[in-house]
């Protein structure tokens, strides 16, 4: 195993709990079933899709244009636009903008570009405290854990363990855990750092660039009660995250909801186009390295993203492994292609988390082309001299094999001998990495090969 | 940073791909107010039509017989009724200088709602029908009221008629909710625990 690529390790730890990898697998599933239900209850469902996609590749085409007149329509209104070519500028404007107020503790939104620019920790450490408000995304910061998942980031964990976390940082009942019971706990628990009211942040789903809007999407409404409560109100956001129009959220908002957990719509979808009277509006614009995936001719699709996290709610790999086995803030598919593109030294194993079956592009609302991009990252991967040694020999030993049809004959004939005649003990020894979980097949009587040459003369007439 | 930024963009962005254009707008089908109600039902907010003769008054004490310190932002022939009904003698106004601990108080907010989406029972909540922005989500119980003739099939139909008025707006679709607990929906999370449609 030491030759295995990380996720492959992670993952190991993970099923070697057998029911609770079928448990999260199911829990997922469900969800994509969800999605189905929801997807198919819209007929033009398809061509929604080819819309939304259609936009989004638009969208790339005059990203600077579409960024340049949402900077304009924004700061018309009073809104604050700033500019962070990477993460550390980013948490430096944020920063600045909560120093300059006097802010100590600052309520947040789930974010997974503040994650991505591991924001809380540097606000921390300049006597800042963020607090998390979505309640997925509180419990795993009270665990101090990455999320799992972009949409549900407490989606692996059971609640006799949020029980057990609640009963220790919110001094609910020891052994209890009814989610009702441990949710109303949460519920005042976060009301109370909302009553704060000095500032707060949230992500940002659609940034409108012809009407200068910051859309929101949540079911709990924790990013409202944070932002019209607070003194200043900051909205964090990757460049793609602009869109051309208005009308285009109409697209969007139907097909989120739907995508993500098989809503028809989130339960609030808020609009937010000015500071409120006497308070502080902020957009942070961030690159971290977008622009430059831009580029990448085979891979930019990949930025046409609206996180609904379906890809991971259908992929097999992700069901079965966690989004904790990817080692990055975007785990599952998307994950898998975008996070290459930052570093690929760290995380040339992602697109290899695969089995190409191509669910996840089938799912996905913009079409990114994703089960394409893991092929195409494989073999960026590999040319880049990243492959672990022992993976390299087995390739290129099965290229060797394969490329004659006398030197294939002769390895099957071996490899049905051996299959009829060698114990299991030696078939199925630590080895055969193949054999540790599958039966091998039995050996045929005669290949196909050996039939025809017998039977060609036979034809039907 | 902000010009190094655009000329990256700028540098490494595709070639021009046309923007797909306005999707057709759809004109509402039969049956709008019971499949309105069928969507909203999905997302556990309760719908009720409000008959000719019949008195919101009366409806929301039906609603909330329990005395809860009571807002709403109607006007016209619906204040009136409100202005009516026993429950609703002491009512909080609310506006953009209402305090946080106001705020707080609040437990049930009946506001105007401009327009309902069928396909999906949310109804959208301009700054003008709040009063203060937070009021929609700190309250513990929301109901909205809708004009039925207000009823849209989908969200391109929604955003054609609302325009971006420079201020804060919101659909809801239902009470507050998660399911973030394994996957065990809660309804409540952190804004109201219940939405009510009155259509009118």
């Amino acid at each position: 195993m030491a030759t295995a690529l990380p996720h492959a390790r992670a993952a190991a730890a993970f099923v070697a709990d057998e029911e609770r990898t079928t448990w999260h697998d199911q829990a997922l599933w469900h969800v994509r079933e969800k999605r189905d239900k929801a997807a198919h209850g819209i007929p033009e469902w398809e061509a929604l899709r080819q819309r939304a996609s259609d936009i989004k590749d638009h969208t790339l085409s005059r990203l600077d244009e579409y960024l340049e007149q949402f900077e304009a329509t924004a700061s018309a209104k009073g809104i604050r636009v700033h500019w962070a070519a990477d993460a550390a500028e980013h948490n430096r404007i944020v920063h600045e903008i909560l120093e300059r107020r006097g802010v100590t503790e600052v309520v947040k939104s789930k974010s997974m570009l503040t994650e991505e620019c591991h924001l809380n920790p540097y606000l921390e450490a300049r006597g800042i405290e963020v607090v998390d408000t979505d309640l997925g995304e509180r419990i795993i910061q009270l665990l101090e854990q990455p999320p799992s998942h972009i949409v549900m980031p407490a989606i692996h964990l059971k609640k006799e363990e949020i029980g057990d976390l609640f009963h220790d940082k919110l001094g609910t009942e020891a052994g209890a855990s009814d989610p009702q019971y441990l949710t109303e706990a949460a519920r005042q628990h976060l009301r109370e750092r909302f009553l704060v009211g000095k500032a707060a942040i949230t992500g940002v789903n659609f940034a409108v660039a012809e009407t200068g809007t910051v859309t929101v999407c949540t079911n709990e409404g924790n990013a409202d009660m944070g932002v019209h409560l607070a003194e200043v109100q900051i909205h964090c956001m990757g460049v793609e995250k602009v869109i051309p129009r208005w009308e285009d959220l109409g697209v969007f908002t139907r097909l989120l909801g739907r995508s993500a957990t098989g809503q028809p719509i989130t339960i609030y979808t808020s609009h937010h186009d000015a500071p409120r009277p006497g308070g502080e509006m902020h957009v942070v614009i961030v690159d971290n390295g977008r622009s430059e995936h831009l580029g990448r001719e085979d891979f930019r699709n990949g930025l046409k993203c609206i996180r609904c996290g379906a890809c991971m709610n259908t992929c097999p790999i992700y069901r079965r492994s966690g989004g904790h086995s990817y080692g990055s803030t975007i785990p599952g598919p998307i994950g898998s292609i975008l996070t290459p593109g930052f570093d690929l030294e760290a995380h040339h194993d992602l697109p290899f988390a695969s089995t190409l079956c191509g669910s996840c592009s089938d799912v996905c609302p913009v079409k990114i082309d994703i089960h394409e991009q893991l092929y195409k990252w494989r073999q960026v991967a590999t040319r880049s001299g990243h492959m672990p040694l022992a993976k390299r020999l087995a390739m290129r030993g099965g290229d060797w094999l394969l490329s004659r049809r006398t030197r294939l004959g002769l390895a099957g004939a071996a490899a049905r001998v051996a299959l009829r005649l060698l114990p299991d003990a030696l078939v199925y020894s630590p080895a055969n990495a193949w054999g540790r979980a599958r039966e091998l097949p039995q050996p045929p009587a005669e290949t196909f090969a050996e039939w025809y040459a017998a039977n060609r003369d036979n034809r039907a007439s | 940073m902000r010009d190094v930024m655009l000329a990256a963009i700028r540098r490494n962005r595709p070639d021009p791909l046309p923007h797909p254009g306005t999707a057709t707008p759809r004109a509402v089908e039969a049956n709008a107010e019971s499949r309105f109600s069928a969507s909203a039902g999905l997302s556990m907010s309760k719908v009720i039509p409000l008959g000719a003769g019949e008195s919101l008054g009366e409806v929301l004490t039906a609603l909330h017989p329990d005395a809860l310190r009571v807002t709403h932002r109607l006007t016209g022939g619906l204040a009136d009724d409100l202005a009516s009904a026993p429950s609703w003698k002491n009512v909080a106004e609310v506006d953009e200088h209402t305090t946080i601990a106001h705020l707080a108080e609040i437990q049930l907010a009946v506001l105007p709602a401009q327009l309902g989406v069928i396909e999906n029972g949310a109804c959208w909540l301009g700054e003008r029908d709040m009063g203060h922005r937070a009021l929609p989500f700190s309250t513990e119980h929301l109901v909205m009221v809708v004009p039925r003739s207000q009823l849209v099939e989908t969200m391109h139909e929604a955003y054609a008629q609302l325009a971006c008025d420079g201020a804060f707006g919101v659909f809801i679709a239902g009470p507050s909710k998660t399911a973030d607990i394994e996957q065990s929906l809660v309804i409540g999370a952190q804004g109201p625990r219940s939405l009510a449609v009155v259509l009118v």
